[in-house]
């Protein structure tokens, strides 16, 4: 917030900095969303097999060859980057909501609340998250539930501490107190003063954890626990592509490719988003 | 007559770790209607905890005793108080910075006062041209990072004026303003006082900025009010040694001196319990044997109280002080 008190030429020099770092990190994501969206309406389908053109090398028609199936390679990977990001987008919804209520209620009552909030962040956190997602699977039986309620289950807790802590500091600000003084209801000043002056931060923070969550779904799908085949999965996709990997690189490569421009690309979005909003 | 705001015996008692503090103990404050008093003191000792207290805004855990009228009604201690508003130290933190102004005013008319909104807006505009702020209507709608300091300090009055306060709280509201903006802060004040007969309590550690606005003056000294009384009486004759020092530490613009006098050694702790006798006689120097035993504020002659065991006679016989 001392930022405004800085003048105007030192903010001028630091409102075009960080317009310049936000500029690329936006276009590679803008034009990754594209990719991802558009391209799977232009290619063939990703399950379409062709037995008579199987494991093909790349050529104009199938820029990155074929599988084992004759399926198009360049559609399965754009089609399961688009399907890790969706199934990770929406993994994270519940836990958002879910680490954000606690933590804004632990933030707000100290003591007790807080107290067994903290103890049940810190029993989530203790446990080795892909064992116990694994264990879960054993019950739930692999694919796409099994991810979503692992997701839950452990995400939340970064939440929880994120919007914890922006509470407590926004109780510390003289118009919180004020609202206090006015003799407002704690729901009316949660809603009001607080919370809108901290929801950025766990927004900012599930940019880049949206990363965390693709890697651990593909991780999982290789592992057999998440996505089965015929599914276009890039963890899945990766797993298959293994046994051909002294003929054909490209169908183990791509996908892994294809995880890391994800991660990447959110990566730098995330962190540069955050330091814009710290600089502000 | 029945003052606005009547304290009495005020305490504030924090459980910490290393025991418990006791960041106000036993202070009485009166304000009437129409009068400016003012609590001065260094850092550190009590006079924000006090007036949050008061504000209904008390640090958390601490636990409050004394009592505290409101226009002769005793209000719960801790709780926010009708008729009382606050002026917090930091403008900028003393505005929500995802609300417009017009937003921040209007709240309290709005949800206290069952206002509509179109007589919100009508009074928002009317506070801020009050407060001296020029195109009011068109400012309503401004994010209060668009503001200058002095301004923003202007619409935390406004927004405090809305629920009709009759008593006004100010923590140091001129620290983070140049001394011009100052200025015209303290008189925008003291017309206030005088165009809506408010009461209002306003806590600094700048004792020559008291004398220029206050009706009387209450010096505090961990956590105590070691001496009250009118304006005059306190700054030109100090019945204790700590105003003294006080006074004496301020730069003056018709002597020379090349270095302030400082006050050696630091305030106590606040941790109880509290060595008994004045808790200022281990940096006076004027401290004799008796200042072990030295006791609460002792009574002077109109309304100039000391709790200066040594000084109180030189009050009590008007004789000067220095």
């Amino acid at each position: 917030m001392t930022v405004h008190a800085v003048p105007a030429v030192g903010g001028l020099a630091r409102g075009t900095r960080t317009r310049r770092t936000l500029r690329l990190p936006v276009i590679a994501f803008v034009v990754l969303m594209a990719v991802i969206f558009i391209a799977p309406l232009l290619l063939p389908s990703p399950t379409a097999q062709n037995l008579d053109n199987i494991l093909a090398p790349p050529s104009l028609a199938y820029p990155l060859g074929t599988d084992q199936l004759g399926r198009d390679e360049l559609s399965r990977v754009v089609s399961g980057m688009r399907l890790d990001l969706v199934v990770s987008v929406l993994a994270l919804v519940v836990p958002i909501l879910v680490g954000s209520v606690l933590g804004a209620v632990a933030g707000w009552y100290s003591g007790k609340v807080d107290g067994t909030v903290g103890v049940l962040a810190d029993t989530v956190q203790a446990f080795p998250y892909y064992l116990f997602v694994i264990v879960l699977a054993f019950f739930l039986g692999a694919g796409v539930v099994s991810i979503l309620v692992a997701v839950a289950v452990v995400a939340w807790v970064s939440y929880m501490r994120i919007v914890r802590a922006a509470v407590q500091s926004a109780l510390q600000q003289d118009y919180v107190r004020a609202a206090i003084g006015a003799g407002y209801s704690d729901w009316r000043i949660l809603w009001r003063h607080v919370l809108p002056n901290v929801f950025k931060q766990p927004l900012t923070y599930a940019i880049t954890d949206v990363v965390v969550v693709i890697v651990s779904t593909a991780t999982l799908s290789y592992l057999g626990v998440g996505f089965a085949p015929p599914t276009p999965e890039l963890g899945a996709m990766v797993a298959d592509g293994q046994q051909f990997m002294g003929t054909r690189p490209l169908l183990t490569v791509a996908p892994g490719l294809a995880i890391v421009i994800i991660g990447a690309t959110l990566a730098v979005l995330g962190n540069s988003i955050a330091h814009r909003s710290e600089a502000s | 007559m029945t003052a606005l705001l009547d304290v009495e015996h005020l305490s504030v008692r924090i459980p910490t770790d290393a025991g418990e503090m006791v960041p106000v103990e036993d202070v009485s404050v009166t304000v009437a209607a129409g009068e400016i008093v003012g609590v001065v003191g260094e850092s550190g000792c009590g006079k924000t905890t006090m007036l949050r207290a008061i504000a209904g805004v008390p640090a958390r855990r601490s636990v409050l005793t004394g009592t505290m009228r409101v226009h002769g009604v005793e209000v719960e201690l801790g709780r926010s108080a009708p008729d009382v508003a606050m002026i917090s130290q930091d403008p900028m933190t003393g505005l929500n910075p995802v609300l417009t102004v017009g937003e921040q005013i209007m709240e309290v008319p709005r949800f206290r006062g069952g206002m509509t909104k179109a007589d919100a807006r009508a009074l928002a505009v009317d506070l801020l041209t009050e407060v001296g702020i020029s195109d009011a209507e068109h400012r309503l709608g401004y994010y209060p990072h668009e503001l200058s300091g002095g301004l923003r300090q202007r619409v935390l009055i406004a927004a405090a004026l809305s629920g009709s306060p009759r008593l006004l709280l100010c923590d140091e509201p001129t620290t983070a303003l140049d001394v011009t903006v100052q200025a015209k802060f303290v008189r925008l004040l003291q017309g206030l006082v005088e165009a809506r007969g408010i009461g209002i309590l306003y806590v600094t550690h700048d004792l020559p900025l008291l004398g220029t606005m206050c009706d009387r003056i209450n010096v505090m000294y961990a956590g105590q009010v070691v001496e009250r009384g009118a304006r005059g009486s306190v700054l030109h004759e100090p019945a204790h040694p700590y105003t003294e020092a006080l006074l004496n530490a301020a730069p003056r613009i018709e002597t020379r001196v090349h270095r302030l006098p400082s006050i050696a050694g630091h305030p106590p702790r606040l941790l109880a319990p509290l060595p008994e006798g004045c808790r200022f006689a281990p940096r006076c120097s004027s401290a004799g044997p008796e200042c072990v035993t030295a006791g609460p504020l002792m009574d002077g002659p109109h309304g100039h109280d000391t709790s200066c065991v040594r000084r109180v006679d030189v009050v009590r016989t008007g004789r000067s002080a220095s």
